[in-house]
């Protein structure tokens, strides 16, 4: 079969349009998509090297060394070293209360999630 | 160490309910589960439980929010009286983030094993430990 020139021109350029076309469609989806989410600022900064107070296991204050050696203080009341990232004060030690009803929901985790974003730094759980 | 505390008594029919639902996923999980016996004649009959304490007028003062603290006036006889009560059961997970200790404490089962309340709170419950494992892990 032998085609006009006018067919070919014509199928040239619907081609080249839907081409187009769908090819800004797919960049702004892909943009939409990949999106960069929120980063939180790590709570130490990365390559320090010196003393964190924090909270144990068992809700006591601690002095702890971030770097290279392990080495923990119990310092609950001993205020000596003064260059210290204060992480106890960031982030105390928390109790949350539920009830079953609230944790049978389909949307728990967005509740505890917006929960936790209202509460967060305002005060700890008795 | 990802801790689970059950405060329960034998003869509470929720109780019974919270054991037989709960209980088998936990095992799967592989979680320290400690089994806390409260109220009726048990040695631990005037033990506190976790959550009554969130009834008592203190507790609203200090941790409760505007609007418990506007009705507190109101209702604080009531609020006595469920604060001195010993209700159950009541679950409390605890565990260690790396920075602090964190707990939660889930209070009140339904009886019917089969509702599908329960079904999707087992699952929430299931995929909470399973988050709370990788925060520790993380954090070690």
């Amino acid at each position: 079969m032998v085609y006009s020139i006018t067919y070919y021109a014509t199928e040239f350029l619907v081609r080249a349009v839907l081409s187009l076309y769908y090819g800004i469609k797919d960049w702004l989806e892909r943009v939409s998509h990949v999106e960069e989410k929120e980063m939180k600022p790590p709570l130490v900064p990365p390559g320090y090297v010196g003393w964190i107070r924090k909270h144990d296991e068992a809700g006591n204050e601690v002095l702890e060394w971030y770097g290279n050696i392990n080495a923990r203080i119990p310092t609950s009341h001993i205020d000596i070293i003064t260059n210290v990232i204060n992480l106890a004060e960031k982030s105390p030690p928390t109790r949350r209360y539920m009830t079953f009803s609230e944790m049978a929901s389909k949307n728990w985790f967005k509740e505890v999630e917006a929960l936790s974003k209202m509460i967060k730094g305002e005060k700890k759980g008795g | 160490m990802v801790e689970v505390i059950i405060q329960d008594n034998p003869l509470c029919p929720h109780c019974e309910a919270l054991r037989k639902s709960l209980l088998p996923v936990l095992k799967r999980l592989d979680v320290v589960v400690d089994e806390h016996v409260i109220g009726g004649h048990s040695l631990s009959a005037f033990e506190e439980d976790y959550a009554s304490a969130t009834y008592k007028p203190e507790w609203i003062e200090a941790f409760g929010s505007n609007e418990m603290k506007k009705k507190l006036k109101e209702l604080s006889p009531i609020l006595n009286y469920l604060g001195g009560a010993v209700s159950f059961p009541v679950i409390k997970v605890r565990w260690y983030d790396g920075v602090a200790p964190r707990e939660v404490v889930i209070k009140g089962f339904p009886t019917d094993v089969d509702s599908p309340d329960v079904k999707e709170f087992v699952r929430n419950f299931a995929s909470f430990i399973q988050m709370v494992k990788k925060v520790e892990e993380e954090s070690q």
